[in-house]
């Protein structure tokens, strides 16, 4: 790996969904923890958990959309704590991603950036970069738009 | 405790916690009134979206079950199931709880603002509530809930 690479999690949400986010982005992973409805929301923002007293937004990138169901947690599925930060300076903020293996590092070179493939679309509006991985393209994922915005509204 | 449970302190002199369908409402005490047994409700017509009819200030309130998505179902209710009257300007409206729990103390919830992800349809959940260390209740008032049965059942409950 050449001296321009850098440490990444590797994100798996479902045999077909996967992302990226920096190293210093996941800062811890739970099992199983309690997860609680809130309801007139987004199939894949529609959980909360406590994590530290405070109460965490959960994301399920595998949650089919549309579908307001609970997530059968398949067997080894886990929770990552992602912090991120809005604005420089600003407090750190904490959310959770439902994810179907534990998370794995791995190192990105520049040179391995690519174009955001068609079958990452339901992840476009929240990535911010792309690169191959494994004959894998991996969208880099943007925290604070997947936690504070609302998902967006398709037709699809 | 929050800045917006100190907020909240100021007006609110305690919870109740309303249970059903996995989901728990969390109302202050001055927008709730007390208990109604199921065999105290009054009769509803056929057609209505509401269990019942509760009785306050002498005129009759439907009273509804609702879901998780907190629209209104006609489903069987359990044998420990009781209504939650709720107000807000005069007017009344019955939740059928599994479980109503009663927290007299304006701080025994903490308060939360709603995560963005989770702020994508007109909802009458203001805040998610942290209470007994570990549990997560939605927080309504008398009227962000009143307004969202009538939004939903079109004034034709009564």
């Amino acid at each position: 790996m050449n001296e321009s690479s850098v440490r990444a999690w590797l994100l798996e949400f479902s045999r077909n969904q996967i992302a990226a986010v920096g190293l210093h982005e996941i800062v811890e992973v739970l099992s199983r923890p309690k997860l609680y409805h809130v309801p007139l929301t987004d199939a894949r923002c529609h959980q909360v958990l406590v994590w530290r007293d405070e109460i965490l937004p959960v994301v399920d990138f595998g949650a089919s959309r549309g579908a307001n169901e609970e997530r059968a947690a398949p067997g080894g599925a886990v929770t990552a704590i992602a912090v991120y930060q809005t604005v420089p300076g600003e407090p750190l903020r904490y959310g959770a991603l439902e994810l179907a293996v534990m998370p794995k590092t791995i190192s990105v070179a520049d040179n391995m950036a690519c174009a955001l493939p068609d079958s990452a679309s339901y992840i476009e509006d929240l990535a911010i970069s792309c690169f191959s991985y494994e004959n894998l393209a991996v969208p880099v994922i943007d925290l604070t738009r997947v936690f504070e915005h609302p998902p967006a509204t398709r037709d699809d | 405790m929050s800045a917006s449970s100190s907020v909240f302190a100021n007006v609110v002199s305690g919870w109740i916690a309303c249970g059903f369908d996995g989901v728990t409402l969390l109302i202050p005490l001055e927008d709730a009134g007390e208990r109604v047994e199921i065999e105290d409700l009054e009769a509803a017509g056929e057609g209505d979206a509401c269990l019942g009819m509760i009785r306050w200030r002498d005129a009759p309130w439907p009273a509804y079950r609702l879901d998780r998505e907190l629209a209104p179902v006609r489903a069987p209710v359990g044998p420990s199931a009781a209504v939650l009257p709720v107000f807000s300007d005069r007017q009344a409206r019955g939740i059928v709880c599994d479980q109503i729990r009663t927290f007299e103390h304006p701080v025994a919830v903490s308060l939360h603002a709603i995560p963005g992800c989770l702020r994508q349809r007109p909802s009458p959940v203001i805040a998610l509530g942290l209470y007994e260390t570990l549990r997560v209740g939605l927080v309504v008032r008398g009227d962000s809930i009143i307004r969202h049965l009538d939004a939903i059942v079109g004034g034709r409950g009564r």
